[in-house]
């Protein structure tokens, strides 16, 4: 009897000395789980020893059990200790571990861009949209009446050079005089007002097409006109609203010029020049930095300013044409070319470059 | 237009710089592009006289010259074959002179011989073209003078872009006119007989000659003025008959007689050199100093050469053929309005002369005309036969008609005195047609209201008074505005409003903001959701492509694309002659220059439009459906994080799709259908699909048929797809504002299932089975596998679906679970032939 328990008590004895070296020993948790199961696993050395208990006499018996029992937490509590050591070493080795290099790429959803021609399209609708003008669109293949005729140049007119026109063909080969591809968006004026009654404020912009080819002009280009037509619209309105559109556009200290220019469907014409946002000549004028930038500015070509539109009071001849009675209704109306707008904005030295659509140039910016 | 401000200066007799001038002009609507300095950096170029000349002792071709440079006597080797008498003075490039070329003049030896300086060429100075001999001075000018003084050589040309309305100032006269306007001084034109500056010691011109009375008739068409003079000297008119007064309403014609056609003067010459006009002979540089002055065109024929000495102004007859003057035969048309002799037409009238009844070296006798023809008639012949002259350019936009009898006048002065023509006693005017002058009826407040600006009646009427403009007082309290023939440009109040602001300066009007009422109906949704979907396409990566929307007929049947299409009656070339009917032609050929351009890898949309025929509907009958349409093209490597990856396929097009029409709240499915080998036979015909978007078809996508992709010279599947905006459009208009369901309150819980299915059957279709056996307990029927290959047999596929069960009102039992799951497979195995994968 006194052996059983002899040889208990060594057994306990046994256990409550080695486990703690054994778990000093580990240094991962792998080994350290493998340590604690060879004294508290399912066949470990303590659990055997428990499973003797029964076979112990009475009187002892409880006395055993709790040293095993306290064995056993002391265990659980090692455990737990070289596990949370074991942690913070591999923490603190982590932390002082190798530097990842931060230079490899980012793992990205790539983004696409908008065109040049968009995104300037988009801004300048905005600047018209929040000034209070309706977007609309119009059809790109048009009568000669509404291109022209109605806007009070006939083909034969003079004014038509500034537009060489891309006709339709007949089915049967011959030319269909009474089909173009838009030369301007400025048609956006005859549809508008003959489908309702003013007041009204449209701007419409899209793709125009002119017989023209070489490295400032394009065939096929890009437009926005817009218009206002209401009562008592004067053209103090004209400017007033132009020039608010350009400085928040442009910049509200950009400086805007107004000058005559002739359009065949509007009368007074004008043209407005905004002061050259490149070599920017407002801003120190005259000292000699600034004449330098000017003199060698692309942009501007050393003159200060950039054309961007041009502009004027709605010409009598579209209101009758249009069935809108010009006692009672004035309006003005002006168009800007998108295509340099966005070449100056972009760097862009040739305009073919903008209908390549080489992804090299797309993806840029 | 080109003018000289020393031409401005003396017809106006402002003297302003050439900057203030370009300025004044710009800012008034005459838009000065810019100006080109004439006559400066002649330093060391002097007037010499020549005071005799010998033989070089050498060479035959060159001469030794003793010139007098108002100092002293100087010798200089000379190659010149003109070296003129002594006493007549040349150009003496002294020793320091730099000539515009960048010759240096030193002391040098010629041949043995030294020289002390150079008598130059007109070219040599850069003040001329002609370089067949040194330049001979006419007159006397001040020996030892710089050149540049004594020639009056110093000028501006300013380079004008003038818009089509402003016919007047397409010569000097006009432009000077404006000038005068816009710098507040009196206007009389001041012509002098001769440049003063220039004047040589030519004999003074025959007198009376600015009178030369008119000899006026009218005539109706077919009607014929006949008023040949029988005057001794043979001074004589030739009748005129206008056969079409529309077209024709006035025509005069002068005769000359007994002129020497030699070169003109060098105060001529040169100032044709600065407008850029290459000077020719006397009579030809005298009609085109006459157009650069007056602005108008004058034609000279060669009166000999004329059959029956008369001119008849009408329509070409069928068959009648002109050489004109640049040598080219040209058929006419019977709208082709000509000038005619008795038998033949000699000018297409108003654009160019013909070549046989030119004036030439032989010619003595001149009739010279000065005419007014249609604009219309004029453009239309013009555009036909592909000619624009000087001549054409002005009477297309419309000459003075009153300005012929002056116009006529001083070609005749001028011919006077440098060809010494002899004029005929009177000029012959043929009228056909009543000139009435445009009148206007404006009160004068009407300027003030329309241009939101304070115009004082008398400030108004200035203005147009200083234009040439009659005002009148006109019942009950406006005016009556009577435009000057000379701009035919003013036919409305509004032109008059335009001139007040023009010469008052734009800069003047004040700006004024409208107060207007915000429009009440809700905006059009369109151009916002077309942004949106913009910024999905986006967003799945891909960048925006604006391609040229005409494109070769080849191109649609290379890309299988329909080839019915709107064809283009004047293209610029076979390239650019069909509008698209399709984007896949352009997306593919900037595919193909990527490729080129080694950047394999393609991400591509296009948001625009495609062209076809159609019925011709809608109120205005347009023949043509503009279609707005959205592709993609992806091509090349798949995105990876570090290195290159496998190419896209179908399943990163779909996802493209997906990702763009998310930005619209549009979800889509890709369904097969066999019909896509007919309607989209560029497509892969097993790997391509109808892209479907609540229920209806909005487009397809798929793999680009090999042989498309073979065509345009790409290796690789490129991946396309084409959406119908306007469909998309329609449906995303049509969803309300998002809702949202309640958070869920009880757990889900997630069951497995791997299935074996033959290989045709839709994962999509097994999916929705699934979800509908669940009986509305399946929130989510996920696939996260698809495997072909062994152990599954051949022909067949594996599916495993993660299914979430949940149930919103309560707690799933397993008990549950287990059942629903069971009869889910059971509906698999019902509906699909599906086995449990072993």
């Amino acid at each position: 009897m006194s052996d059983a328990i002899q040889s208990f008590e060594d057994g306990l004895a046994r256990v409550a000395s080695s486990f703690e070296p054994a778990f000093d020993a580990c240094t991962d948790e792998a080994s350290l789980r493998a340590a604690n199961a060879r004294f508290s696993g399912p066949s470990g050395e303590l659990t055997q020893l428990l499973k003797l208990m029964p076979s112990l006499p009475g009187d002892r018996r409880k006395a055993l059990g709790q040293r095993a029992n306290e064995v056993k937490r002391a265990i659980g509590a090692a455990l737990d200790k070289r596990l949370g050591a074991l942690a913070a070493a591999a923490r603190a080795a982590d932390l002082e571990g190798p530097r990842l290099d931060v230079s490899l790429p980012g793992r990205r959803t790539p983004m696409g861009r908008p065109h040049p021609i968009t995104s300037t399209i988009e801004e300048l609708l905005d600047g018209f949209a929040s000034l209070g003008f309706e977007v609309k669109e119009s059809r790109e293949i048009e009568l000669a009446e509404f291109n022209f005729t109605r806007l009070g140049f006939p083909p034969d007119h003079p004014a038509t050079d500034m537009q060489d026109s891309f006709f339709v063909k007949k089915p049967d080969g011959t030319v269909d005089e009474s089909l173009v591809l838009r030369t301007h968006t400025t048609g956006i004026q005859v549809h508008e007002m003959l489908r309702r009654k003013p007041p009204m404020a449209v701007v419409c912009a899209g793709t125009v097409y002119r017989r023209d080819d070489d490295a400032t002009h394009s065939p096929m280009f890009h437009q926005i006109d817009g218009f206002l037509v209401d009562r008592g619209v004067t053209f103090a309105h004209l400017k007033g609203v132009l020039t608010t559109f350009l400085r928040r556009t442009f910049g509200s200290d950009v400086p805007v010029r107004f000058r005559p220019s002739y359009f065949p469907f509007v009368e007074p014409g004008g043209e407005l020049d905004i002061g050259c946002t490149f070599c920017r000549p407002w801003v120190e004028p005259g000292t000699e930095a600034q004449l330098k930038r000017t003199a060698e500015c692309r942009p501007c070509k050393g003159t200060s300013y950039i054309e961007v539109l041009g502009c004027g009071m709605i010409h009598p001849t579209i209101f009758e044409q249009c069935g809108v009675d010009s006692e009672e209704f004035s309006g003005f109306a002006w168009g800007m070319g998108i295509d340099r707008i966005a070449m100056l904005r972009h760097g862009i030295r040739d305009i073919r470059m903008l209908y390549e659509n080489d992804m090299r140039f797309l993806s840029q910016g | 237009m080109k003018a000289s401000v020393r031409w401005l200066n003396e017809i106006s007799g402002i003297e302003a710089s050439a900057e203030t001038i370009a300025d004044k002009l710009t800012r008034a609507g005459l838009e000065v592009e810019g100006i080109e300095r004439f006559g400066s950096g002649l330093e060391n170029v002097v007037v010499a006289e020549v005071r005799g000349k010998r033989p070089h002792p050498t060479k035959d071709k060159l001469s030794l010259v003793t010139v007098f440079d108002g100092e002293r006597e100087l010798e200089v080797v000379c190659g010149a074959p003109n070296v003129p008498a002594a006493r007549n003075r040349v150009v003496l490039a002294k020793l320091g002179a730099v000539l515009p070329g960048g010759v240096r003049i030193e002391a040098r030896e010629i041949a043995g011989v030294p020289s002390t300086g150079m008598l130059a060429s007109e070219k040599e100075l850069g003040i001329g073209l002609d370089e067949s001999g040194i330049l001979v001075l006419e007159g006397s000018p001040k020996i030892g003078a710089p050149i540049a003084s004594a020639l009056g050589l110093e000028d501006s040309v300013l380079d004008l872009n003038l818009t089509p309305n402003r016919p007047d100032a397409l010569g000097h006269i006009g432009i000077a006119r404006e000038l005068s306007v816009l710098m507040h001084e009196p206007f009389a034109p001041r012509v002098r007989s001769v440049p003063s500056r220039l004047l040589s010691d030519m004999p003074v011109p025959p007198s009376g000659n600015e009178g030369i009375p008119l000899l006026e008739g009218t005539t109706s068409p077919n009607e014929t003025i006949n008023m040949v003079s029988g005057q001794a000297g043979g001074l004589l008119a030739i009748p005129i008959a206008i056969e079409d007064g529309v077209r024709c309403p006035r025509y005069l014609g002068l005769v000359l007689q007994r002129a020497t056609v030699r070169p003109s003067p060098f105060w001529m010459r040169y100032r044709l050199f600065v407008l850029g006009q290459r000077t020719i002979d006397a009579i030809v540089d005298v009609t085109n100093w006459v157009l650069f002055e007056t602005g108008h065109p004058i034609h000279a024929f060669d009166l000999d050469r004329l059959v029956g000495a008369r001119i008849v102004v009408r329509t070409a007859r069928s068959g009648e053929v002109l050489r004109t003057l640049d040598g080219i035969d040209r058929a006419l048309t019977t709208d082709d309005l000509v000038v005619a002799d008795a038998q033949k037409p000699i000018a297409l009238a108003g654009v160019i002369g013909g070549a046989d009844s030119a004036v030439s070296a032989a010619t003595t006798s001149i009739l010279l005309e000065a005419a007014y023809f249609d604009p219309r008639s004029v453009r239309r012949t013009a555009r036909r036969h592909g000619i624009h002259t000087e001549a054409s350019h002005r009477f297309e936009r419309g000459m003075d008609p009153r300005a012929l009898p002056f116009v006529a006048r001083r070609a005749a002065t001028l011919l006077a005195q440098v060809a010494d023509a002899a004029p005929s006693a009177c000029i012959v005017e043929a009228r056909a047609l009543k000139i009435t002058p445009t009148t206007i009826a404006v009160e004068p407040s009407y300027f003030g209201r329309f241009l939101g600006d304070d115009v004082p009646a008398p400030e108004a009427r200035a203005i147009l008074e200083a234009l040439g403009c009659e005002v009148s007082p006109a019942e009950p309290s406006g005016w009556r505005v009577t435009a000057p023939t000379h701009r035919p440009d003013l036919s409305r109040p509004e032109d008059l409003a335009e001139e007040i602001a023009r010469v008052r300066g734009y800069d003047r009007i004040p700006s004024a903001l409208l107060a207007r009422t915000p429009d009440a109906t809700p905006p059009d949704p369109r151009p916002m959701l077309i942004r949106a979907l913009r910024r999905g396409a986006m967003a799945a990566g891909l960048f925006e492509a604006v391609s040229f929307t005409f494109l070769s007929p080849k191109d649609l049947a290379a890309s299988r694309v329909p080839t019915e299409s709107i064809a283009l009656a004047n293209p610029l070339s076979e390239e650019r002659s069909v509008m698209r009917t399709s984007m896949l032609p352009g997306l593919l050929a900037a595919a193909s220059r990527s490729e080129r351009h080694q950047t394999s890898r393609v991400r591509l949309f296009e948001l625009a439009r495609t062209y076809a025929p159609a019925e011709a509907t809608g109120e205005y009958g347009v023949p043509v459906r503009e279609s707005a349409t959205f592709a993609i093209l992806l091509a090349g490597p798949r995105d990876r994080w570090i290195g290159e990856a496998e190419p896209v396929d179908f399943f990163d097009g779909k996802g493209a799709l997906e990702t763009a029409l998310a930005a619209i709240r549009l979800e889509l499915t890709t369904v097969p259908d066999e019909a896509l080998e007919v309607v989209a036979p560029y497509l892969h015909p097993r790997r391509s699909a109808r892209v479907r978007v609540a229920g209806e078809d909005v487009g397809v996508i798929g793999e680009v048929h090999p042989d498309v992709v073979e065509a345009h010279g790409l290796t690789g599947k490129p991946i396309y797809a084409e959406l119908a905006v306007d469909s998309l459009l329609a449906i995303a208009a049509r969803m309300g504002p998002r809702t949202v369901d309640a958070l869920p309150r009880f757990p889900k819980v997630l069951r497995d299932l791997a299935i074996v299915v033959t290989s045709d059957v839709l994962a999509a279709d097994v999916a929705r089975a699934l979800a509908v056996a669940a009986g509305g307990l399946a929130e989510d029927v996920a696939l996260f596998d698809v495997y072909e290959g062994k152990p599954v047999p051949e022909g067949h596929k594996s599916l495993a679906f993660r299914i979430a069960y949940r149930d919103r009102e309560a707690t799933l039992t397993d008990v549950r679970i287990e059942s629903v799951h069971a009869a889910v497979l059971a509906s698999a195995e019902a509906q699909f032939g599906a086995r449990v994968r072993a």
